[in-house]
């Protein structure tokens, strides 16, 4: 993979508590989410937040990571589904940290057995580079699951 | 109190000729939103990848820690720092 770059411009105004901030992506994909201290910690109420973008980093980069292992197998993908959660949570003497990922997976996959599956989810997990980011300073967990072949 | 956030990814096809969607956050604040491989590797084509995802998480998380004390308060930067060079450049408005 070359080097690539990519940016996120963000505006806050106010206070942390009762201010409110402004995200745009940089390739136009999405512009203007708002975001707040409220919404991160309590109720969503429809804005953005930081764990929940890393949650989408990491669910887009295991679906790919996956894709790839597969492919190289020679079984590429029907179809994978790839749901991300990420705590937050309060740590004592350092305040809060991102302390765990959770990545459930299931896979459509025509032609391949579960032994094979299960290699393939090893690698996409190692070779996804937000899943080694994450594990630097919180765990992962994996639960892939390799659904049935459609009739 | 811990709290937990969520996003749903799909992916259809091989990696260099398939294509993905960022389907949903837990907010409902934006999706779906298309990725591919060549976009996150070459050209992003207007389409999101996971490396502008991680922009925006930190961006979001270090705005909301320099409006009060910067200072070790944006836990994206701490995961971060464990693999990566972070480095800063700030300035004051007039």
């Amino acid at each position: 993979m070359p080097r690539v770059q990519r940016s996120a411009d963000v505006t806050w105004e106010g206070n942390l508590a009762r201010g409110s901030g402004e995200l745009t992506a940089r390739t136009g994909a999405f512009q203007g989410l708002p975001f707040s201290l409220a919404a991160r910690v309590g109720q969503v109420e429809g804005k953005t937040n930081p764990e929940e973008l890393l949650a989408a980093a990491h669910a887009g980069c295991w679906t790919m990571s996956l894709a790839g292992e597969l492919t190289g197998a020679g079984t590429p993908p029907e179809r994978l589904t790839v749901a991300a959660t990420t705590t937050l949570d309060e740590v004592e003497g350092a305040g809060h940290r991102i302390v765990a990922s959770e990545i459930r997976a299931t896979a459509r996959v025509p032609g391949i057995d579960s032994a094979a599956f299960a290699r393939a989810v090893e690698a996409a997990d190692a070779g996804c580079p937000f899943s080694a980011l994450i594990r630097a300073s919180a765990s992962v967990s994996v639960d892939a699951e390799l659904e049935e072949a459609s009739a | 109190m811990a709290t937990e956030r969520r996003a749903e990814a799909t992916w259809r096809g091989s990696l260099m000729g398939g294509a993905g969607t960022i389907e949903r956050v837990g907010s409902g604040a934006f999706g779906p939103l298309g990725v591919s491989w060549p976009a996150r590797a070459e050209s992003s084509d207007g389409k999101t990848s996971p490396e502008e995802l991680i922009a925006a998480a930190h961006a979001t998380c270090f705005a909301m820690a320099a409006a009060e004390d910067a200072k070790e308060n944006c836990p994206v930067s701490h995961a971060l720092r464990g693999n990566v060079e972070l480095s800063l450049d700030a300035r004051l408005q007039s």
